[in-house]
């Protein structure tokens, strides 16, 4: 596993000491809360714990009131849960919505109670019990029971196209048995059964007193929903600004004392440097997404703002279109690693606030990724150990490899190449040999697939320096920017790129995931289909290993499984894992109590029921 | 024979004659106002600026102030203010990576130009000779067409229009020139139309009609020389705003970055954060846009100025 | 006054009613060429492609063009613009709650441009080629070719940032659902300065630039020397006679300036966090959001041909040429 070199790691340490850890009550009510390691959770360890620094305070002492702002970059588009996807508009429902379970704060890998309180299942009769949490209730009025939780899980699976088709897809039956207990079975074995974002019950329950009328989902906006979470619904104007008010005293104080605050405001900015000015003026609190390095850099020097440095659970990758001469032999692809610019990216471009990529899942899943890079299959490593192109390398690497085709190098001919050799597979030049879909050669230099700065600048000039990387080893690339929202046909409907850069910024345990876009079942391998496909790699060769992960059960064999299915997936190499960049937020000074976790401070329901004012 | 080789030089000329004219009238219109002749020593800078930009700029575009493996440190010194030879030489000041933001400003003047100019000619040669056909054979069918055409397609905002065509066609810089072309070359039509139809009612123009000329030979020897003037009034709106609307287009994402442009940079210390913190990274580009935009409007603008009280000769 | 026939007026309004077809065809076409649907955002990584097939037949994806087309000119002959992909609302609603700020901002800043480059293009234009004039032409002209978000960037900056007087964006200050009249409209200034600022520095040279040509006609005129002749002063001349009748080609300019307020009001309202319809539009396009982006393009195509329209009529009616007896 690539581990970070000495000087690397030094100037990261430095950074933190820059990048304040502001002092933060740990979770009151919570077991096990107050921890006072400063520690960040990039250093691997046990799948990274949540920082909560500082003095661990008796939750007596928790200041009250208050009114946060967090800053939006867009408008939520709607309300309405089974159809809006936007982060904006779950920024705020999330904190109206309850869900059944949530990722423990103090060990992030582990999943807590929340809309359940406990539950139960046997993965050899596929069913299961839960118990519901007591104490919750509408902002209207009603109860919060397994009325409305047996109420949700029927509706989602008699309707169809919502966006939890994929959570409920599996399960045959829901009832409930009791005031606050239900029983269920699943048709098929999973074993993301309780996990949040992916499990069969990562959903918001609906409250039945409304949904009952609701006879089409798709036609129903609200402008304003009851909800049952620690926050209710009390103002707005629209694409402007939304405000909540809290209800501590309807959020049972076993899932937590708080929420501390008077209300929670979110303001709309048409920008994202409006944004970060609004922050310096002190009419922002918390800026919602991820921000760029260069920013949160800019604002360390502030007084009035900490900037939060949380590891990542997703990923940055290029995909290859392995149907495509010359990206269907593996060695070609694994030779590509040797050219990719890792350590511009990681210490030019994300100053530090990154670590290069190697397997399908990020640092923080430390248990479920390979040990070395011999265990336990021998896979690589393809990369040069300081991160930087080494011309000689990678042509000796290709011209030796045992694969499909033979790659040699000659004589300069096409425009696009800066080098002194250029690449000939099988002895044709690539821009002939290079295929489309169909077979059809002579499609001309490579074409990289990318997003225009104005949406991620960091990795557009990522994806420049690697084709400018590409060129100087003398394989003809070019760069083919398109925006953002016309990748999603081109890529995954109709499979027409070479190389496209991409990424998964949430992504679960490897065990739940792997099958989503690496397994053969997902791709459209023959390109016929016009429907959407998220392997558009056209990547089969893990399916075993990725079946057996995610039918085990046993924690242990299921770590070992995704061992082995990372391992080949790395030597397979149908796309580079380019890095797993740190997710970076900043918050104002006035607050405390922000949660941090893998994945950022923003995005989970603790943070905005633990902030209080600091004292 | 001499005399028929003489007769076809004759004939040459004859038929450069009314360009000659056209020419030569502009010229001089023009040349009466301060404010054009300001604007074309602006231009001619410019120009010069961007055809001799690698003797020009200090380093090349790749050049960077940072060495191989940038300390923390010093990769935290960028963007960098202006510096004179200590610890690098810069005369503007640094981005973000450690570019040179002069060596970007007078490379960038290349694009700025291309896009001016490409725009500017290409709406002036679809909209003149639109603008000629239409007044000329006004209230017919001809005109008619022409006329819905241009009503069309005057009904669509711009900036969301290169939008959609950006989007449609991809973000190259070749097609922000034909986006920006399909709806510029409206205004120059319209207003060659409107000239045209009061030449035309001109006692030479009946004159010609009445001996027998051809349609197209009196279009051309009549009435374009005294159309000229105006179209180089257009040509010069056209390439403006053309500057603008690309710099527009970068502000919001959709243009070509893979060419360095002051739109671009502009967009680069957008996206990278620097908006209110690096004055010297955000001024200058901004400038030249308005310099360059406003060459090009002085010296329009004042062609139309002199045209105008009595300036239809 | 010429007089408007009625099959003149017929004529026009036919023309433009086919126009305004040949539009909304030339829009359907064009925004259905653009790759991509709105199920693209939706799509997340657990759902299997039966699960996604089902996205898009939920949004009429696989109905064949023609169909979608016909359904389209059916529901907007009778102004039903349908409901927006992304939030399920109303298009129309959606349409006039954006609208309603784009106006706040750009009225005031259409008279503030308007009356600035009307009165100062009469002063240019009546002492042509003196210092003023060239000093005033070169500045507008100048100030016409800055970027307008650039300029919005240097004046947050400066008001905003260094001397902190000035709210850099949004229209009101938030989290207040209900203002009193004075307070509210105190705010609302005061929001208001800064982009208007903006918008009338760069644009006040449009008009100046008008009134000053036609202004230049206007100085020889008889009827001007007739004024002066019969003794009025020179700046009565120069308002009551000569003016007024410069205005005309203002006037016209004017009412189409309005329709493309909606060009600036992108740019505005994405530097400003102005809750606009230009961003609305952009926003639409971008999330394939196609009835909205489809029918905030078609109404301002509608508001265009109007005022052309208008424009034209207005135009023939007050000629001056027939209103002043005078032959060209």
């Amino acid at each position: 596993m690539a581990k970070s070199n000495g000087s690397d790691r030094a100037e990261r340490r430095t950074l933190l000491k820059y990048l304040g850890v502001g002092g933060a009550v740990g979770l009151a009510g919570c077991s096990g809360g107050g921890d006072t390691t400063t520690q960040n959770t990039n250093d691997g360890g046990d799948g990274g714990t949540t920082q909560t620094t500082g003095e661990g305070t008796a939750s007596g002492d928790v200041p009250r009131g208050g009114k946060p702002v967090i800053g939006l970059t867009n408008a939520p588009r709607g309300f309405n849960p089974l159809v809006i996807s936007d982060s904006a508009a779950f920024a705020i429902m999330d904190q109206l919505f309850v869900y059944p379970t949530a990722r423990d704060p103090n060990n992030p890998n582990e999943t807590t109670a929340y809309g359940f309180s406990d539950w139960e299942f046997d993965p050899d009769t596929l069913k299961g019990t839960a118990k519901i949490t007591e104490g919750l209730s509408w902002t209207d009025g009603p109860d919060f029971t397994a009325e409305d939780v047996a109420f949700t899980f029927n509706y989602l699976m008699e309707n169809e196209g919502h966006r939890y088709e994929g959570n409920t897809g599996n399960l045959e039956s829901l009832e409930q048995t009791g005031d606050y207990s239900i029983k269920f079975k699943l048709a098929n074995e999973t074993a993301a059964v309780f996990s949040p974002d992916t499990g069969v019950f990562a959903v918001p329950i609906l409250p039945k007193h409304i949904w009952k009328d609701v006879d089409d989902y798709t036609k129903y906006s609200p402008d304003k929903i009851p909800g049952a979470g620690g926050f209710e619904w009390t103002a707005q104007d629209a694409d402007n600004w939304y405000e909540l008010t809290a209800r501590p005293d309807a959020f049972p104080d076993e899932l937590s004392e708080g929420p501390y605050v008077d209300k929670l405001r979110f303001l709309v900015y048409g920008d994202m440097t409006s944004l970060i000015n609004g922050l310096k003026n002190g009419e922002v609190d918390l800026t919602y997404d991820s921000i760029t390095p260069n920013r949160a850099f800019q604002l360390q020097d502030s007084d009035s703002v900490t900037v939060w440095n949380s590891a990542t659970r997703g990923y940055n990758y290029i995909a290859y279109n392995m149907r495509r001469v010359p990206f269907d032999d593996k060695a070609f692809r694994q030779g590509l690693g040797f050219v990719y610019p890792f350590k511009y990216l990681v210490n030019t471009l994300r100053r530090g606030l990154s670590t290069a990529g190697d397997y399908a899942a990020a640092n923080t899943y430390d248990p479920w990724r390979p040990d070395s890079f011999d265990e336990p299959i021998p896979h690589g490593p393809y990369k040069t150990e300081s991160g930087e192109l080494d011309v000689e390398k990678v042509r000796s690497f290709l011209e030796n490899a045992d694969g499909d085709h033979t790659y040699s190098f000659g004589s300069v001919k096409s425009s696009q190449v800066t080098g002194d050799k250029e690449i000939r597979i099988d002895g044709e030049l690539l821009t002939d040999a290079h295929t489309d879909n169909d077979g059809n050669a002579g499609q001309g230099p490579l074409q990289m697939m990318m997003t225009p700065p104005s949406a991620s600048p960091v990795i557009a000039r990522a994806c420049a320096r690697f084709v400018e990387n590409l060129n100087e080893v003398g394989i003809p690339t070019e760069q083919h920017p398109v925006a953002e929202n016309s990748q999603t046909p081109l890529v995954w409907g109709q499979e027409d790129f070479d190389m496209w850069e991409s990424g998964w910024v949430y992504m679960p345990k490897p065990h739940f995931y792997l099958s989503f876009w690496l397994a053969s079942n997902r791709a459209d391998m023959e390109s016929n289909k016009e429907a959407l496909h998220l392997n558009p790699m056209g990547y089969g060769n893990a399916d075993d290993l990725i079946k057996k992960v995610g039918s085990t059960y046993a924690d242990e064999k299921q770590k070992q499984y995704a061992k082995e299915a990372l391992a080949q997936i790395y030597e397979d190499m149908p796309a580079l894992i380019t890095e797993y960049p740190n997710r970076l937020h900043a918050s104002s000074n006035d607050y405390d109590g922000w949660i941090q976790m893998p994945g950022g401070i923003s995005q989970n329901p603790w943070t905005y029921v633990n902030v209080h004012k600091k004292q | 024979m001499a005399t028929s080789d003489h007769s076809r030089l004759d004939r040459v000329r004859d038929r450069l004659v009314p360009w000659k004219i056209g020419l030569s009238r502009t010229w001089g219109q023009f040349t009466e106002s301060p404010v054009g002749v300001i604007g074309l020593v602006i231009l001619a800078a410019i120009s010069l600026m961007a055809v001799f930009a690698p003797h020009i700029a200090p380093h090349s575009l790749d050049w960077t102030a940072l060495p191989e493996n940038p300390t923390f440190e010093q990769a935290g010194s960028h963007p960098h203010p202006p510096a004179f030879g200590d610890p690098f030489f810069a005369p503007l000041g640094t981005d973000s990576l450690g570019h040179g933001i002069f060596t970007q400003l007078v490379y960038g003047s290349r694009t700025a130009l291309y896009i001016g100019l490409a725009a500017g000619i290409l709406s002036s040669l679809v909209g003149v000779p639109l603008g000629i056909i239409s007044g000329y054979y006004s209230n017919t069918w001809v005109d008619e067409g022409i006329q819905r055409v241009v009503d069309i397609l005057y009904a669509l905002p711009f900036l969301p229009l290169v939008i959609v065509l950006v989007f449609v066609r991809g973000m190259s810089t070749t097609n922000l020139i034909l986006a920006i072309v399909v709806k510029s070359w409206l205004n120059n039509a319209i207003v060659i139309r409107g000239q045209v139809l009061s030449l035309s009612e001109r006692p030479f123009v009946e004159a010609a009609r009445a001996s027998g000329a051809s349609d197209l030979r009196i279009m051309f020897r009549h009435i374009v020389p005294n159309v000229l003037p105006l179209g180089f009034v257009y040509l010069a709106q056209d390439a403006a705003f053309a500057i603008l609307i690309q710099a527009s287009v970068a502000f919001l994402g959709f243009s070509d970055f893979t060419n360095m442009s002051w739109g671009v940079m502009l967009q680069w210390i957008q996206v990278e954060g620097y908006v209110y913190t690096a004055w010297w990274w955000l001024v200058p580009p901004g400038l030249m846009i308005a310099l360059l935009a406003a060459s090009f409007y002085f010296v329009g603008y004042s062609l139309e100025d002199v045209m105008n009280p009595g300036g239809q000769s | 006054m010429a007089r408007i026939t009625g099959r003149y007026l017929l004529r026009r309004i036919g023309i433009s009613a086919v126009t305004i077809y040949a539009i909304a065809t030339l829009l359907f076409a064009l925004l259905h060429a653009m790759p991509g649907s709105p199920v693209d955002q939706l799509v997340g990584p657990s759902m299997t492609t039966e699960q996604i097939q089902n996205l898009e037949a939920r949004f009429g994806l696989n109905a064949p063009l023609w169909e979608q087309y016909v359904n389209f000119m059916t529901n907007y002959l009778v102004g039903d613009f349908g409901y927006s992909v992304t939030t399920l609302e109303p298009v129309s609603s959606r349409i006039l709650d954006r609208l309603v700020p784009t106006l706040i901002l750009f009225v005031p800043a259409f008279v503030l441009q308007y009356s600035l480059g009307t009165i100062l293009g009469t002063y240019f234009g009546w002492n042509r080629g003196g210092k003023l004039d060239l000093g005033g032409f070169m500045a507008g002209l100048t100030l016409y070719s800055i970027p307008f978000f650039w300029l919005g960037w240097i004046l947050i900056w400066v008001f905003s940032n260094q001397l902190g007087v000035l709210p850099g964006g949004h229209m009101l200050p938030p989290f207040v659902t209900e203002y009193g009249w004075v307070d509210g409209v105190v705010n609302l200034v005061l929001h208001l300065t800064l982009p208007m600022l903006a918008l009338a520095l760069i644009g006040w040279a449009g008009p100046m630039l008008v009134m000053r040509t036609t202004m230049q006609d206007v100085v020889d005129a008889d009827y001007v020397d007739f004024a002066r002749a019969q003794g009025y002063p020179e700046s009565a001349v120069m308002t009551r006679f000569g003016a007024r009748n410069a205005l005309i080609p203002v006037v016209t300019q004017a009412i189409i300036g309005i329709a493309f307020m909606i060009d600036g009001s992108v740019i505005v309202e994405t530097v400003f966090s102005w809750p606009g319809i230009g961003k609305l539009l952009v926003d639409a396009v971008l999330a394939k959001d196609l009835p909205t982006a489809l029918a905030a393009f078609f109404v301002l195509g509608v508001l265009i041909v109007a005022l052309r329209l208008l424009t034209d009529i207005v135009y023939t009616m007050i000629d001056p040429r027939i209103e002043f007896g005078g032959t060209d």
